[in-house]
C-alpha cells in the first residue's frame, strides 16, 4: 500500500501506455505482405493505405519510391526480374483552354500509367486506359499486354470497351489498343514473342506482335451457338508454339488451336481438368481432375490421350523435368503420385494427412507436402499425426515410394528450397511461430532460425536468398541467407507517409 | 478629468503585477495528418504561463503546455494498431491587459512558439516491449495571438485571477521522420486560473 | 503415322489412275439412306396368271444422301444442320470449313478431285466448290430434287427427284410442284440447263465417255446429248403402253455407249434402246426381271428374272441380234439380285425382297451355280475390290424356319466370306450397320453401326475383326483412295461421328493408330 503511489506514478510514466481516446478506421492495411515483388535491386512492397510503394534491400535500407504524385494500383515483376512494372493512377483535371491543368474542377479525370521502376525510381511511363489492372509479359520481357482482370480490384469509370487490350512495347514505350474478344481474361505469349494468345469469352484471339502496330492475326470461336457461353479458364502452349491448348469452364473439352493452320480440334478429356501442365522435354501435357480419379497425358502430335486410373482424384500438379507429381488439396484425399512422363511409370505415395501445398525441390529428388490436421479422434501415432499439422517429405527418387512425416507446431504457411552442390535445404514457415525451420534433406540436420515476429510468407530473391514477410502492421521483412543462416531484418517501412497519404483515387 | 486620471493611475499600479496561471488550451488542427492521432480536429493541452511586467500593463509572458492524443486504428475486422502524439509547447511573448478597477478587463497575448512532438506507434499494444514499437520526434515553430477577458479578485498580496482568451495559432510543419509532416493551425481557446502578485 | 501426299502429284496421278476402281471405291460405300420404298405403282395390277412373282422389288442401296466425298488429298463432309461443308486434309489433318447453301444433303467430288459439288436441299442450289481454295459458285436448280450424280468425266451434274429416295425430313413443298424435271449443271462454268423428261424419273446414267446421258422414267428414256450447246431430251418411249406403264426401275448403259438397257418391274422383257438411232427393241427376259447389272468387263448385261427363276445374259455389243444365254436359277429360292465380283470370276445371287437365308455363287467360267447357306437373310452384299472377300449384311428379321435358339435370332448380323472357298465368319452385331467401306487392296473392310461408337475393322485374310473405339456415334465411313499403289502403305479409313461441332477419325491400319479431329465446324467462323 505504501508503494501504491510509486506504482501508480510509474504506470503513469510508462510511455507505451498510449491511452487511445477513440477509434479510427482505415480500409486498407499499411502494407501488403503477400504482394511483395522481388527484383534484382530489392524487394518492392505495396503500401495500400498510402497507395505508395517502398523498396527495401537486404542491406537494411528502405526507400519510398517517388511515384510523382500518382497512386499505386498494382505491380508486376518483369520476367527477368530486373525491373518492376507498376500501374499508377492519377486524378487530374483536364487541361483548360490555356493548356493549364487546374487543381480543382467539377469532373476530374482518372488517368493511368504503366511505369517501369528500377533502382527505386520510375524510369519510364506509358499511358494506358484506367480500367486495365493486369499485365502479362512476353518471355523476353520486351512486350507486355495490359488487360482487365475481373478477379482483381476494379477501377471502372466512364464508358469502357471491354473488348480491347493494350499491347505495349517496353523498349520503345509504344502502346496500341487491339480488339480482341469480350472480357479478355488470360494472355499467353509464344516463346519467340511473335504472338500473344488472348482468351476471351467464347473466343480466342491471336495477336501478331511482329507487325507495327500489332494486329489481330486470327480469332478462333469456341462455340457456334450465340446462346451458349464458353469460358476459357486455362491455356498452355505446346513447346513448339504451334498449338494452344485451352481448357474451358465446366467442360471436359480441351480446345487445341492450330496457330499456324488456323484450325480447331477439340480433344475429349476424362472430365473438366483442374490442373494442366506442359512438359517440354517429353512434349506432353499432363491433366488432372478434381472430380475423377484419373490423370491424362496428352501427346502433341495426334493429341491422343493416355489415361491412367488413380485411387483418388488429384487436383494439382507439381511439375519437374519429365516428371509430374500429382496431389490433392481436398481434405478427403491423401495420395500423392509420381508420374514419369518418359516411361509413364506411376508411383503412388500415401500421406498421413491431407496436403495443403506441395513443393518440389529444385533437384527433384524430394518434394515436401505441408499437411493439415485432420481433427480426428485417433489413438497412437496415427492419432498424433491426425490431430496435428505436419510436413511430409516425399522421396521422388526412382525406386522409392517412401514418405517421411514430421509434426509441425502449427499449420505450415510457406515452403521454399535452397540447393547447393552439397546441401538441399527446406525452409518451412509455420503460422504464428516466430522461427524458420531449416532442414537439410541430405543430412537431416535442422535448425530453427529465429524471427522477431511470426512469418506470413516466404519468397526467393534473384540472388538466391529468401525474403520472409512477417506479421507486423508497420512492415517487417527478414532476408535470409540460407547458406549462413543469417537474418537481416528490415522493419517499420509501412510507416512511410502514414501521416500524409496520397489522395486516394476513388472511382465509383 | 481627475477621475479619469485616477482610474488610469490605479490601472497602471495593478498592471505591474507578476502572474502565474494554470491554463488549459484547445487548438484546432484541421490538418489531415492529425487524423492518425485524434478523431476530433482539436488538440487540448494543459500547462503553465507566467508573466512579468515590463511597463504599463505590458508583460513578458512565457508558457509551457503539454498535450497528448491517441487513437486505435482498425484495419479491417481484426488488425489494429495504436498511435499517440504528445506535444510540448514552449511559448514566449508579450501580454497586455487593461483592468477596470483591477477587476475585469480585456487582455491580449502574442507568443512565439516552439513545439516538440513525439509520435508513438505500437502494433501490439497489449505487449510491452514488443518489436513493433516506433517513436518519431520532431519540432516546429509557431505563433499564437489571443485576446479575451481577464477577471481579478482584488486581494492584497496574492490576487486570484482567471482569464478566457480566443485567438489563432499557426505552426510550421513538424516532421515526424518518415511518417510525414504535421502542423497545427486554427482557432485557439485558452482558459486560465492563476494568481497575481 | 501420317501419309504425306504432295498435292500436285496427286492431281496428276489421279488423272491416270484406275479411275473405275477408284470411282467404284469412292462409291463403294453403302447404306447412305433409307431403303427404297416399294414402288407405288406396284399395286398388283399385273397379269397374275403368268407372273407368279408378285413380291417386292429387290432393294438396292444406291442412295448416297449425305455421304461424304473422298478425294486424294481431302475429305469433304457435309453438315446439313449448319449449312457447311468441311474439308479435311488427311496428310496434315488441316481442316477448313466453308458455308454452302441450306441443308447440304449430297456432296460429290469430280474424278479429277478438283471440285466438290454440293447439293443444297434446303434452298435448291448447287455449290461448286474448288477443292483447293474453297472458292465456290452457287447455281440455282429446279425445286424439290433429292438426288444428284456426276458424269464420269466430271463435267456435268444431274439432279432430279426420285420418289424412291424421299425421306420424312424432306423440305415441304409449296406452290407448283413438278415430278418430271431434271437439272443439268455444267460444272466448269456453272451453267444450269433444266428440262422436263418423263414422269417420275428414276435414274440418270451416262455413257462412259460422258457425252450422253439417259434418264429413265416409267414411260420414256430421255436421251440427252451432253456435247450440244443447248441440252434437250430426246424422249424414247420404252413402255409398251403409255397408260399405266410398268414402273421403270433401272437403266444400264453399255460400255460402248451404243445401248441402254431399261428394266421395268413386273414386265417380261427388257427395253434395249439404241442410243444412236433412238430405236427401242424389246427382248424377252422371263418373268419379272428384278435386277440388271453389267459384268465387270462390260461385255455382258445380266438380268435376274425372279419370276421365272432365270438368268438372262446379253451381249452388250449386240443385245438384240445375239440371243441371250439363259441360266436356270435354283428353284424356289426367289433370288432376284446379282452382284459381280470386280474381277469377273464369279457373281453372287441372292434376294433382299424376302427373308431367305441363302445365296448362290455363280462361277462365270463354267456357269456353275452353287447354293450356299447363311445364318440370316440378306440385307445387302458387298465384295471387296479385289474380289477375294465379301461382306453379307443381314436383316434383323429371320427366315421363317430359323431356330429361335440361334445366337443370331432377332439380332443384327454380318458375315465375312472368303470367296476363294466361301469360308465364312458370321458375326452378331450390337446394332444396325449403317455404312461400310472396303480398302482398295482388298485387305480390309470397315463398317459402322447405329449408335455404336466403334469402327469395326475386318481383316479379310483371316476373317477376323478389330474394334476401334470412337468418341461418339458414327455417321459415315469411307476409305481414302490409294494414289501411290507402289508403296506398301494402306490408306487410312475415316469415319465421321456425331458431334455438334463436327468429329472425324482417321484410322491407319498399318500402325493401328487413330487420329481424331473434333470441332472443325468452328473453323467456318475463324476470322483470319
Amino acid at each position: 500500500m505504501r508503494n501504491l503511489p510509486l506504482v501508480l506514478m510509474l504506470a503513469a510514466c510508462q510511455p507505451w501506455n498510449l491511452h487511445p481516446r477513440g477509434d479510427s478506421f482505415i480500409d486498407a492495411p499499411l502494407w501488403d505482405p503477400m504482394g511483395a515483388a522481388a527484383t534484382a535491386d530489392g524487394l518492392y512492397i505495396p503500401l495500400p493505405h498510402t497507395q505508395g510503394l517502398v523498396r527495401i534491400t537486404a542491406a537494411g535500407d528502405s526507400d519510398l519510391v517517388d511515384l510523382g504524385g500518382a497512386a499505386l494500383a498494382g505491380i508486376e515483376v518483369t520476367p527477368d526480374q530486373q525491373a518492376l512494372v507498376a500501374f499508377l493512377s492519377r486524378v487530374e483535371c483536364p487541361e483548360d483552354e490555356d493548356g493549364e491543368r487546374p487543381s480543382e474542377c467539377d469532373r476530374p479525370k482518372v488517368t493511368q500509367e504503366l511505369s517501369l521502376i528500377s533502382n527505386g525510381a520510375v524510369t519510364s511511363a506509358v499511358e494506358v486506359d484506367p480500367h486495365f489492372n493486369a499485365v502479362e509479359f512476353s518471355a523476353s520481357g520486351n512486350q507486355a499486354v495490359a488487360y482487365l482482370d475481373v478477379e482483381r480490384e476494379l477501377r471502372l469509370e466512364g464508358v469502357i470497351n471491354l473488348t480491347e487490350v493494350a499491347v505495349l512495347d517496353l523498349q520503345t514505350d509504344e502502346v496500341e489498343s487491339v480488339q480482341v474478344g469480350f472480357a479478355a481474361e488470360r494472355i499467353l505469349f509464344t516463346e519467340d514473342d511473335s504472338r500473344a494468345v488472348v482468351l476471351s469469352r467464347s473466343e480466342v484471339a491471336v495477336l501478331d506482335l511482329t507487325t507495327s502496330p500489332p494486329t489481330t492475326d486470327v480469332v478462333f470461336p469456341l462455340t457456334l451457338d450465340p446462346d451458349s457461353t464458353v469460358t476459357p479458364v486455362g491455356v498452355t502452349l505446346t513447346p513448339d508454339g504451334r498449338y494452344a491448348m485451352i481448357s474451358v469452364q465446366g467442360s471436359a473439352d480441351l480446345y487445341v488451336l492450330d496457330l499456324e493452320l488456323h484450325s480447331v480440334n477439340i480433344v475429349s478429356l476424362s472430365a473438366n481438368p483442374s490442373d494442366m501442365v506442359v512438359d517440354p522435354g517429353t512434349d506432353r501435357t499432363v491433366l488432372t481432375y478434381g472430380g475423377r480419379a484419373r490423370v491424362d497425358v496428352l501427346e502433341h502430335e495426334f493429341f491422343e490421350v493416355d489415361s491412367f486410373t488413380l485411387d483418388e482424384p488429384m487436383n494439382q500438379i507439381a511439375q519437374g523435368e519429365g516428371l509430374a507429381v500429382l496431389y490433392s488439396t481436398n481434405s478427403s484425399y491423401k495420395d500423392v503420385y509420381r508420374l514419369d512422363l518418359a516411361t509413364q511409370e506411376l508411383v503412388e505415395y500415401r500421406l498421413e494427412n491431407p496436403a495443403i501445398e506441395l513443393v518440389m525441390a529444385p533437384t527433384e529428388e524430394y518434394a515436401i507436402a505441408l499437411t493439415r490436421a485432420e481433427g480426428g479422434v485417433g489413438t497412437g501415432v496415427s492419432g498424433l499425426y491426425d490431430g496435428a499439422p505436419g510436413m511430409e517429405i516425399v522421396d521422388l527418387r526412382p525406386g522409392s515410394n517412401d514418405t517421411y512425416p514430421y509434426l509441425l507446431e502449427a499449420a505450415g504457411l510457406g515452403l521454399s528450397f535452397s540447393a547447393t552442390e552439397t546441401a538441399l535445404h527446406a525452409l518451412v514457415l509455420q503460422q504464428g511461430i516466430d522461427y524458420v525451420y531449416q532442414l537439410d534433406l541430405y543430412t537431416g540436420d535442422d535448425q530453427e532460425i529465429a524471427l522477431s515476429v511470426p512469418p506470413l510468407a516466404i519468397g526467393s530473391m534473384p540472388d538466391g536468398s529468401f525474403f520472409i514477410t512477417q506479421d507486423s502492421a508497420f512492415g517487417r521483412v527478414s532476408f535470409l541467407d540460407p547458406g549462413t543462416g543469417e537474418i537481416q531484418e528490415v522493419e517499420g517501412f509501412a510507416l512511410n507517409n502514414l501521416l500524409d497519404p496520397t489522395a486516394p483515387v476513388e472511382v465509383n | 478629468m481627475r477621475a479619469l486620471l485616477l482610474l488610469l493611475l490605479s490601472s497602471t499600479a495593478i498592471a505591474g503585477e507578476a502572474e502565474v496561471d494554470f491554463e488549459i488550451r484547445s487548438t484546432a488542427s484541421s490538418d489531415a495528418s492529425f487524423d492518425r492521432f485524434n478523431n476530433a480536429n482539436g488538440f487540448g493541452t494543459w500547462g503553465l504561463r507566467g508573466a512579468y511586467p515590463i511597463i504599463d500593463g505590458l508583460k513578458v509572458a512565457g508558457s509551457w503546455s503539454h498535450g497528448g492524443r491517441g487513437v486505435r486504428t482498425h484495419m479491417g475486422e481484426e488488425a489494429f494498431f495504436e498511435s499517440q502524439l504528445k506535444v510540448e509547447t514552449f511559448g514566449l511573448g508579450l501580454k497586455q491587459s487593461w483592468l477596470y478597477r483591477d477587476i475585469i478587463g480585456p487582455v491580449g497575448t502574442v507568443q512565439g512558439l516552439l513545439l516538440w512532438g513525439t509520435g508513438r506507434f505500437d502494433e501490439v499494444p497489449g505487449v510491452h516491449d514488443n518489436p513493433g514499437q516506433y517513436v518519431r520526434r520532431g519540432t516546429s515553430f509557431g505563433l499564437s495571438a489571443t485576446a479575451g477577458v481577464e477577471v481579478r479578485i482584488p486581494v492584497e498580496t496574492v490576487a486570484p485571477a482567471a482569464s478566457l482568451e480566443f485567438g489563432y495559432l499557426t505552426t510550421s510543419q513538424m516532421k515526424l521522420g518518415e511518417l510525414g509532416d504535421l502542423r497545427f493551425g486554427g482557432l485557439v481557446v485558452r482558459g486560465a486560473v492563476g494568481a497575481r502578485f | 503415322m501420317r501419309i504425306v501426299l504432295p498435292s500436285l502429284l496427286i492431281l496428276l496421278a489421279v488423272g491416270c489412275s484406275e479411275s473405275d476402281l477408284a470411282g467404284e471405291a469412292r462409291y463403294d460405300t453403302g447404306f447412305g439412306g433409307d431403303s427404297a420404298s416399294p414402288n407405288g405403282d406396284n399395286d398388283g395390277s399385273e397379269a397374275p396368271d403368268e407372273d407368279t412373282d408378285l413380291g417386292e422389288p429387290e432393294v438396292e442401296d444406291d442412295f448416297l444422301a449425305l455421304m461424304p466425298a473422298a478425294t486424294d488429298v481431302y475429305i469433304f463432309v457435309a453438315n446439313p444442320a449448319r449449312g457447311t461443308i468441311t474439308r479435311v486434309q488427311v496428310a496434315t489433318l488441316a481442316v477448313d470449313t466453308t458455308k454452302v447453301g441450306s441443308d447440304p444433303s449430297v456432296v460429290l467430288v469430280t474424278p479429277d478431285y478438283s471440285t466438290a459439288v454440293v447439293f443444297n436441299r434446303g434452298d435448291d442450289t448447287v455449290s461448286l466448290v474448288n477443292a483447293q481454295t474453297l472458292d465456290q459458285q452457287v447455281v440455282e436448280v429446279r425445286q424439290n430434287f433429292n438426288r444428284m450424280v456426276l458424269s464420269p468425266d466430271g463435267i456435268w451434274a444431274a439432279l432430279w427427284h426420285d420418289v424412291r429416295a424421299e425421306r420424312p425430313d424432306d423440305p415441304p413443298t409449296s406452290g407448283l410442284v413438278s415430278y418430271n424435271e431434271v437439272s443439268f449443271v455444267h460444272i466448269p462454268t456453272g451453267e444450269h440447263q433444266p428440262m422436263a423428261v418423263g414422269f417420275k424419273p428414276k435414274e440418270v446414267q451416262f455413257t462412259p465417255d460422258g457425252a450422253t446421258s439417259v434418264v429413265v422414267s416409267d414411260e420414256y428414256l430421255a436421251v440427252i446429248d451432253l456435247t450440244a450447246q443447248a441440252l434437250r431430251p430426246d424422249l424414247v418411249q420404252v413402255a409398251d403402253s403409255l397408260i399405266d406403264p410398268p414402273p421403270a426401275e433401272e437403266v444400264v448403259v453399255a460400255p460402248s455407249g451404243a445401248y441402254a438397257f431399261v428394266r421395268q418391274f413386273g414386265a417380261d422383257d427388257l427395253a434395249v434402246v439404241d442410243l444412236v438411232n433412238r430405236s427401242v427393241q424389246r427382248v424377252p427376259v422371263g418373268l419379272n426381271p428384278t435386277d440388271l447389272d453389267l459384268s465387270p468387263d462390260g461385255t455382258k448385261a445380266v438380268v435376274v428374272s425372279r419370276g421365272s427363276e432365270e438368268l438372262y445374259i446379253f451381249d452388250t455389243a449386240d443385245p438384240v441380234s445375239i440371243a441371250p444365254d439363259v441360266l436356270p436359277l435354283p428353284l424356289g429360292e426367289g433370288f432376284g439380285s446379282v452382284l459381280f465380283d470386280p474381277t469377273g470370276n464369279q457373281a453372287m445371287l441372292y434376294t433382299t425382297a424376302a427373308p431367305v437365308d441363302r445365296y448362290a455363287s455363280w462361277q462365270l467360267s463354267d456357269d456353275t451355280i452353287t447354293l450356299r447357306s447363311l445364318v440370316k437373310p440378306v440385307a445387302n452384299m458387298a465384295i471387296s475390290p479385289t474380289g477375294d472377300s465379301m461382306l453379307v449384311f443381314h436383316t434383323k428379321e429371320d427366315a421363317p424356319d430359323a431356330s429361335t435358339t440361334s445366337p443370331f435370332y432377332d439380332e443384327w448380323a454380318l458375315t465375312l466370306i472368303d470367296l476363294s472357298d466361301h469360308r465364312s465368319n458370321p458375326l452378331r452385331l450390337p446394332g444396325e450397320p449403317i455404312g461400310y467401306a472396303n480398302s482398295l487392296g482388298g485387305e480390309r473392310g470397315y463398317f459402322i453401326m447405329e449408335d455404336q461408337p466403334f469402327l469395326e475393322v475386318l481383316r479379310y485374310d483371316t476373317l477376323l475383326y478389330d474394334e476401334i473405339a470412337l468418341r461418339s456415334a458414327p455417321r459415315f465411313v469411307g476409305v481414302l483412295p490409294d494414289l501411290n499403289i507402289s508403296d506398301d502403305d494402306v490408306p487410312p479409313a475415316w469415319v465421321s461421328q456425331e458431334h455438334e461441332l463436327g468429329r472425324i477419325t482417321f484410322y491407319d491400319a498399318d500402325d493401328h493408330t487413330a487420329e481424331t479431329i473434333t470441332g472443325f465446324e468452328l473453323n467456318s467462323q475463324i476470322e483470319d
